[in-house]
């Protein structure tokens, strides 16, 4: 692994921990203060941590020099983001960025009435997990007012740390096919709109995408089985739909982290006990409580596939055409050489079809609910399946040689 | 590549993003963006309050009318996110009417009020920023 996408994930881990420190610390009463000193005292811990327990990889150790073709692509495609983001970028981010998850972060930054919070009626969504909200509501409360400087920065932490990830992960198996998913992600316009949009759905793809990292650095160090749970929490924290990802991630990899599980618990028990407070305070998620009679209909209902699967193509195609493209190649180049197209890919499939279900079964408008929320969910799993996809193509080696363009 | 030389660049990156972000929403707000729901906001108010608001939050016109779900969807985009800059120095607050009183109090807390009303769904409270 390379040291960078260590401190990429440390941070994330770190970002994860502030969220949930200052929840609890609302529920036990601390000051600010103290606060603070165990964000940094966890900071510190587990920097140090991660460092000794999660070592550079053999292959960034004897990687010979790099080209300044390397530093030039990753400052482009940087720059591009950057550039782009002035244009495009909205100064409250998008409809549920201000109208949910800052709304809920104005209310705990209060220490006196941050329980109204659960008070509210089910339009405001008083029941989704607060991981984005309360990180923000930390630093308002920290600087004194309701700044929007900080959620725009943490959405920009986010979109540029994707495609970062996903390079310097990549970029020392083959440069190539690095460079041609990071350039893809980087500069794919509905990429940025969802990762400015200020949502909580990218910073989810994202920590989704360090766990699925991570676990392949803990099949060779299984101490760092408690970094993937903790990474899993993280998803759970920061929304309902990371709580899927992370089952069916713990299905899919069941062998290994079963078998630590001693970690895994340790790892992921900090963020279950946060979200279980959440949960036994917060009303039923609407999805849940509005199910009736109709439900089991429903799954039955031919029409409802059909527009499903209409969104389903419409959108793989509208906005993720080259994915989609490399994902039926792939599988096709599976199919003819009698090959399993590996776990990852099984893995995000069920992901996607669990989703699908999701719509199949929802009690709301069924258009409606897939023209108010599937883009974003489908770019939850964007990150994961660019990675896994040039992953499998950097092994594949069909184009290229290991040496890339070099 | 350079642990050091991507940390920084990085680091340049997400703080360029900021600045250039802070540049371009230090200009008053209702030059850029904001004015998207203008006439939505107008008909909450009575007209013959005559109150002139020159800013306010950001309500895709896409959601409210054609939510057939949630018809008052934009009342709810209003509350209680603040609209203010309606004359020098004066704020207009909203509340969905379910927001509890303490709630109410924290927000007006040492600030006049001006003037006050509320429907079926707000409570429309103008005060004087302090």
């Amino acid at each position: 692994m390379q040291r960078n996408v260590r401190t990429i994930i440390w941070l994330m881990l770190l970002l994860g921990s502030i969220s949930m420190i200052y929840f609890l610390s609302l529920i036990a009463h601390l000051p600010v203060a103290v606060t603070v000193l165990l964000i940094i005292i966890y900071g510190l811990v587990s920097y140090k941590w991660l460092r000794k327990n999660m070592p550079v990889s053999e292959e960034v150790l004897t990687h010979k020099g790099d080209s300044i073709r390397d530093y030039a692509l990753f400052f482009i495609g940087l720059l591009f983001i950057v550039v782009r983001s002035y244009f495009i970028e909205e100064q409250y981010g998008n409809w549920d960025a201000w109208w949910l998850w800052d709304y809920h972060a104005k209310y705990l930054q209060d220490p006196a009435y941050w329980r109204e919070l659960f008070k509210l009626n089910d339009a405001y969504h008083p029941d989704y997990p607060l991981f984005v909200s309360s990180l923000i509501a930390f630093f308002w409360r920290c600087i004194g007012n309701y700044t929007m400087l900080v959620p725009y920065t943490f959405s920009i932490i986010v979109t540029l740390a994707v495609p970062a990830v996903i390079y310097l992960s990549l970029y020392n198996k083959n440069r190539f096919v690095a460079a041609v998913a990071y350039l893809m992600l980087a500069m794919n316009p509905t990429y940025l709109l969802f990762g400015l949009s200020q949502y909580a759905d990218q910073p989810l793809g994202l920590m989704f995408l360090c766990a699925l990292i991570t676990m392949e650095q803990a099949r060779l160090h299984e101490e760092l089985v408690i970094v993937v749970a903790a990474l899993l929490g993280c998803c759970i924290w920061m929304k309902n739909e990371g709580l899927w990802l992370s089952l069916v991630f713990v299905m899919f990899n069941a062998r290994l982290l079963f078998a630590n599980w001693k970690r895994f618990a340790a790892g992921i028990a900090f963020p279950v006990v946060v979200f279980g407070f959440l949960k036994l305070n917060a009303p039923a998620n609407d999805l849940v409580k509005e199910q009736g009679a109709d439900t089991f209909a429903q799954l039955f209902d031919v029409t409802r596939y059909k527009l499903v699967g209409n969104y389903f193509y419409t959108r793989f195609t509208d906005h993720t055409l080259v994915i989609t493209a490399c994902t039926i190649m792939y599988v096709i180049y599976c199919y003819l050489t009698r090959r399993s197209p590996g776990r990852n890919i099984w893995m995000l499939f069920t992901c996607t079809v669990g989703f699908g279900f999701v719509y199949i079964l929802t009690p709301h408008d069924l258009s409606w609910h897939l023209a108010t929320s599937f883009d974003r969910v489908l770019f939850q799993l964007v990150p994961a399946f660019v990675y896994v996809l040039a992953r499998n193509f950097c092994e594949l080696r069909l184009f290229v040689s290991r040496e890339g363009f070099q | 590549m350079r642990n050091w030389i991507v940390n920084i660049v990085l680091l340049i990156a997400v703080l360029a993003s900021v600045l250039l972000y802070s540049y371009k929403f230090s200009i008053p707000d209702w030059k850029a963006d904001m004015i998207v729901s203008l006439g939505d906001v107008h008909t909450f108010f009575k007209p013959d309050e005559s109150i002139q608001l020159k800013n306010c939050v950001p309500i895709p016109e896409s959601y409210a009318p054609k939510n057939s779900m949630f018809p008052e969807f934009v009342h709810y985009a209003l509350a209680p996110v603040r609209v203010d800059s309606i004359d020098a120095g004066k704020v207009m607050l909203l509340f969905p009417l379910g927001v509890a009183d303490s709630i109410v109090a924290r927000e007006v807390d040492r600030k006049e009020v001006i003037w006050e009303t509320s429907d079926d769904a707000y409570r429309y409270i103008l005060v004087q920023k302090m």
